[in-house]
């Protein structure tokens, strides 16, 4: 058994929220070693060549939500990081209509306008509302979590005071059936992915954060839009060379198999090949689950502790399916349309409030689903070092999926599902079927399993309302302090939640040099 | 058209809001008409004679959330209203097991360790938390209501402050999920029908709310729990007796068909025979959507408004079974016990049961796994059957307003065997027991009841209906945008069942407006 020097800090996990935490670690003088299972960087921020000749993104996909000052800091733009737009994002319904929103007024009206005069009539006051409600929760992103109770004290007597009442009250679908009449809009305008809603419609409370995430800006710093060139795992790899010139030091195809407590506090990991590594401080950045539950002996924590991180709720996967095509698809919908420009934009399949509903009585049920809510997007239309020349790759994102089946497993069942895939998009796009040359579902246990996400869930656990802020992922954990001394958490599973944002690896990186009591070293 | 006298007041509907309403109006020396379109006062709290002989609850039935001030101010027990003792219930499974629990420490422990001993031994636990949250509400309950961020404010720096923040954000499977782990266990604790609930768990500040109307206690007064002697209609005819003391009038059979308004303000109603009353203040005691949307004309009220009362929720509505019964049932479940012993069972054993409810309710379907409370009131109080024979009452929480297929008029009978398959797997002599029945469905409660969507709550309970925004934040405060118009009904803080709670507070707006506070 070979054991290394100490270092001050051991980082579990080189996805982006590992890396982050190491950038800022590092850069305020401490020395940083980051232990990654897999055999490149990047966790669930990665690009893969699963197809020989072509790129795909087999987790993460979107890059809207990484933090300003984080872009900044790491300088991931001088670095290299280019997005690329390529389209206009269209809904696709099963009876020919299609709605594409440019953010152009009067094209949005008439687009709208298909579906319903008044609900194009207050598209323009929806607008201002999400801008509204997502400004509510913009000041506590990059910083440690506070309870509700201080926010509506922030808040108390100022003009957004019943605001904030209305949003942690009410329902997604409550608030919009103000704005909205028209079913489609109602299911074009809540988009899923970015609010872990309850049954139903949602949690307005989970709407304004993951907006205060997405839309928060800050001056001077212009973030690469669309379509990443490269993919997403440009990011974890600019990252990782940001955080490498600030000394830390990267060990790919290092799983750790064991968090290494000595009286009461982590003293350094495992790995699976035996070796000890010894720190002062240790960092996961896996998610809570894996952290206390597979990483940590019972015997570490309290029978209570453990009881509560086992019933974190984490209840809804996803699923991507990856292909490659022989040529772009066509869409019966948009058949007047560009080919590329609809392609390029991300098509939107999730025509009305009952298909959300059926998508989410599978995920409760343990079915396949039968009503996957796709967001199919063809990255090679904007980036073509994606694909061989002339060739395409699609990307579809679909929620929601079942971490369990009721019957059978993924493994067992995963032929049926993507057949099922392909019955589905038969009916908006007479070529697609045909132009795929191979494709690839990836199922929750597959996230479990390669990306070793628990429960398959991207954002470690769900991003509901009882898990946000303070009490996420539980009110003791929620300062990115293990009751374990000397042992954080900065993954997807703490505030402000998942996605490729970096702030929990910024907001924990930030705790741990606060208690290290180094004020010189303190983050700018 | 007869022109009479102009009143002070008129409250459309004799429910017991608009009772208790009519009540302290009266009391405070205003004059009060009370306009019922039954023919008999109540409303939705109500005894009727649906069978010759017999009598039926036939919307509400419990008696467990009436506010000790509205009971002392209104002196109902000194006019005679009587609790029945006698009858313990609980829960029933379709295994054979049972979960009854009585208070009593010992007999609640044995109870739950059927089921987990674990959870057991968290229930005193359980119960002195739930009474924690009891209290976070309690303060609001009898007034007119606060902003949340008000709630917050009062109790910042306070050790009930993480609470809160809990509440508000948690659903109820959370909390109840920290202290146990059986299935049946939360099912039973939980009980749907208290929470206007979100499909899943319910919300854990509608939970606080119910609780705190529930639980909460006033130094010196009584809080009354139980059936009551001669049926829940016996509370209405008391208050009635105590608002007629004070001389507020009560007329039946005069349905109010418009609330009539001048120059901006409410001027007095319109009956359906056509006569007009005239009254400085109307008062309306029906649901928010009958009073703007059918009670009012659409040129009254802006198209906006109008939109936003049409939106309110009101997803679920309710049924009732009542039956005659030749004999007492017995169930499998209550195997050893005496029969007369049983007060009323409860069927929702199972998450995926009442999951179904659910789906049922989205989909427009009839409801195949119906959660029922079962009663059988004559247990205990034998003056509602012929000696001999008993009555029964099923609350069944779900079912949707609006069939998928078919209406309520022609599925009754489905429905109505849906239920008595149910009962087969409880009971083996409840089916030939049963002398007559009718099934009391959404529509019947819309229809007779005048509940728009059978909704007994008027609208759902749910967070973005309760506090300041119940119905809406503009109308919270018992107030109509029209000028002399208020509303003291179900759909206002704090919410449903029979609590007095919103006629009280009503009452007290009205005085305070008028600069005249109440006695």
């Amino acid at each position: 058994m070979a054991t290394r020097n100490a270092y001050d800090v051991v980082m579990i996990g080189a996805g982006h929220n590992g890396l982050v935490a190491s950038f800022y670690l590092a850069r305020a003088g401490l020395s940083v070693l980051i232990l990654e299972a897999g055999e490149q960087v990047g966790g669930a921020c990665i690009t893969e060549e699963l197809f020989p000749g072509y790129l795909h993104e087999s987790c993460a996909q979107s890059f809207y939500a990484l933090q300003p000052e984080i872009l900044r800091d790491t300088r991931l733009v001088e670095r290299g990081l280019r997005g690329r737009t390529g389209g206009v994002g269209t809904h696709l319904y099963l009876d020919g209509r299609s709605l594409t929103l440019t953010g152009d007024e009067s094209n949005d009206f008439d687009q709208i306008a298909q579906f319903s005069v008044h609900d194009a009539g207050n598209y323009a006051q929806w607008h201002d509302f999400v801008e509204r409600a997502s400004r509510l929760l913009q000041p506590y992103i990059m910083k440690p979590p506070v309870s509700l109770a201080r926010i509506f004290a922030d808040y108390q007597g100022t003009s957004d005071e019943a605001l904030l009442s209305r949003l942690v009250t009410t329902s997604m679908g409550q608030l919009m059936g103000d704005f909205f009449e028209s079913d489609e809009i109602l299911a074009a305008m809540w988009n899923p992915a970015d609010l872990g809603s309850l049954w139903e419609t949602g949690s307005g409370f989970g709407f304004a954060l993951s907006r205060a995430v997405s839309r928060r800006e800050i001056r001077g710093v212009t973030k690469p839009g669309g379509t990443i060139v490269g993919g997403i795992g440009q990011v974890t790899r600019l990252l990782a060379e940001a955080a490498e010139e600030e000394g830390v030091e990267i060990l790919t195809a290092s799983p750790v198999s064991k968090i290494l407590v000595e009286s009461g506090g982590a003293a350094g990991v495992e790995l699976v090949d035996g070796d000890r590594i010894a720190a002062r401080t240790v960092v996961s950045s896996a998610d809570p689950k894996r952290t206390f539950l597979n990483l940590l002996t019972g015997s570490d924590l309290e029978a209570g502790f453990l009881r509560r991180v086992r019933n974190l709720r984490a209840k809804y996967g996803c699923l991507k399916f990856l292909c490659t095509l022989s040529e772009l698809p066509v869409f019966y919908a948009t058949e007047h349309l560009d080919t590329e420009w609809i392609a390029g934009g991300g098509i939107r399949v999730r025509p009305s409030t009952r298909y959300r509903d059926l998508a989410w009585e599978d995920v409760w049920a343990g079915r396949l689903p039968r009503a996957p809510m796709l967001a199919i997007a063809h990255p090679s239309i904007s980036d073509p070092s994606r694909a061989p020349a002339g060739k395409h790759t699609g990307s579809w994102y679909i929620e929601f999926a079942p971490h369990r089946l009721a019957e059978g497993t993924w493994d067992e069942r995963r032929e049926e599902m993507a057949d099922r895939l392909l019955d589905i998009i038969d009916q908006y796009s007479p070529n697609y079927r045909s132009a795929i040359i191979d494709y690839k579902l990836v199922t929750p246990l597959d996230l479990e399993r390669d990306r070793l996400l628990s429960d398959g869930n991207i954002h470690h656990i769900d991003v509901i309302p009882s898990q946000m802020l303070d009490q996420r992922p539980l009110p003791e954990l929620s300062q990115y302090r293990a009751p374990i001394k000397d042992l954080y958490l900065c993954g997807a599973g703490m505030h402000p939640w998942g996605e490729v944002n970096g702030a929990p690896g910024h907001n924990a990186a930030n705790q741990i040099l606060r208690d290290l009591n180094q004020p010189k070293l303190r983050l700018g | 058209m007869a022109a009479t006298k102009t009143w002070d007041v008129i409250i459309i509907g004799a429910g017991h809001n608009g009772l208790v309403a009519s009540f302290y109006l009266a009391q405070a020396g205003l004059s009060v008409l009370v306009l019922e379109a039954g023919r008999k006062i109540g409303g939705a709290c109500i005894t009727e004679e649906v069978f010759p002989g017999y009598l039926h609850e036939t919307c509400a039935s419990s008696f467990y959330a009436f506010q000790p001030e509205v009971l002392r101010d209104t002196r109902l027990m000194e006019r005679g209203l009587t609790l029945t003792t006698g009858g313990v219930g609980g829960h029933i499974y379709p295994d054979g097991r049972r979960l009854f629990l009585n208070g009593e420490e010992a007999n609640d422990f044995e109870q739950l360790a059927q089921f987990s001993v674990k959870d057991a031994h968290n229930y005193q636990d359980w119960l002195a938390h739930e009474l924690r949250i009891s209290r976070l509400l309690a303060p609001y309950v009898m007034r007119p209501p606060v902003s949340l961020s008000d709630v917050f404010a009062d109790y910042r720096g306070t050790s009930e402050e993480a609470l809160l923040s809990r509440m508000v954000t948690a659903t109820i499977g959370d909390v109840m999920g920290e202290f146990f782990e059986s299935e049946e266990i939360i099912t039973a604790l939980w009980n749907p029908i208290e929470l206007g609930s979100m499909w899943e768990n319910g919300s854990g500040l509608g939970f606080a709310l119910a609780r705190a109307v529930t639980h909460r206690e006033v130094e010196g007064l009584t809080r009354p729990v139980g059936g009551i002697v001669g049926g829940i209609g016996e509370v209405t005819r008391l208050i009635a007796q105590a608002a007629e003391e004070h001389g507020a009038s009560i007329r039946t059979e005069s349905p109010v068909s418009r609330i009539l308004v001048e120059a901006d303000k409410a001027a007095g109603v319109q009956l359906a025979n056509g006569d007009q009353i005239a009254a400085r203040i109307v008062v309306s005691n029906a649901d928010p959507k009958r009073t703007f949307l059918k009670l009012l004309d659409e040129s009254d009220l802006e198209p906006r408004f109008l939109r936003r009362v049409r939106g309110l929720r009101a997803l679920y509505g309710s049924m009732k079974f009542i039956c005659t019964l030749s004999e007492i049932p017995v169930f499998y479940a209550a195997e050893g016990l005496e029969p007369e012993s049983v007060g009323g069972v409860r069927i929702r054993p199972t998450y995926e049961y009442r999951e179904l409810v659910w789906d049922a309710i989205r989909r427009g379907r009839l409801p195949d796994a119906p959660m029922a409370a079962v009663g059988h009131p004559t247990v205990s109080d034998p003056s509602r059957a012929p000696a001999g024979k008993h009555t029964g009452q099923w609350f069944i929480e779900f079912a949707p307003f609006h069939l998928e297929q078919g209406t309520w008029e022609e599925r009754r009978e489905e429905m109505g065997e849906i239920l008595l398959n149910m009962i087969d797997v409880y009971s083996p002599n409840y089916r030939s027991a049963i002398i007559d029945y009718k099934v009391i469905t959404p529509w019947d409660l819309e229809v007779e009841k005048r509940l728009t969507d059978g909704n007994i709550h008027h609208i759902d309970v749910v967070p973005g209906l309760m506090l300041d925004q119940r119905p809406l934040p503009d109308l919270s405060q018992y107030r109509a945008p029209i000028r002399d118009l208020y509303l003291c009904g179900a759909g206002m803080h704090p919410w449903g069942e029979v609590t007095g709670a919103p006629g009280h507070n009503a009452a007290h707006q009205i005085l305070r407006d008028l600069d005249r506070p109440g006695r």
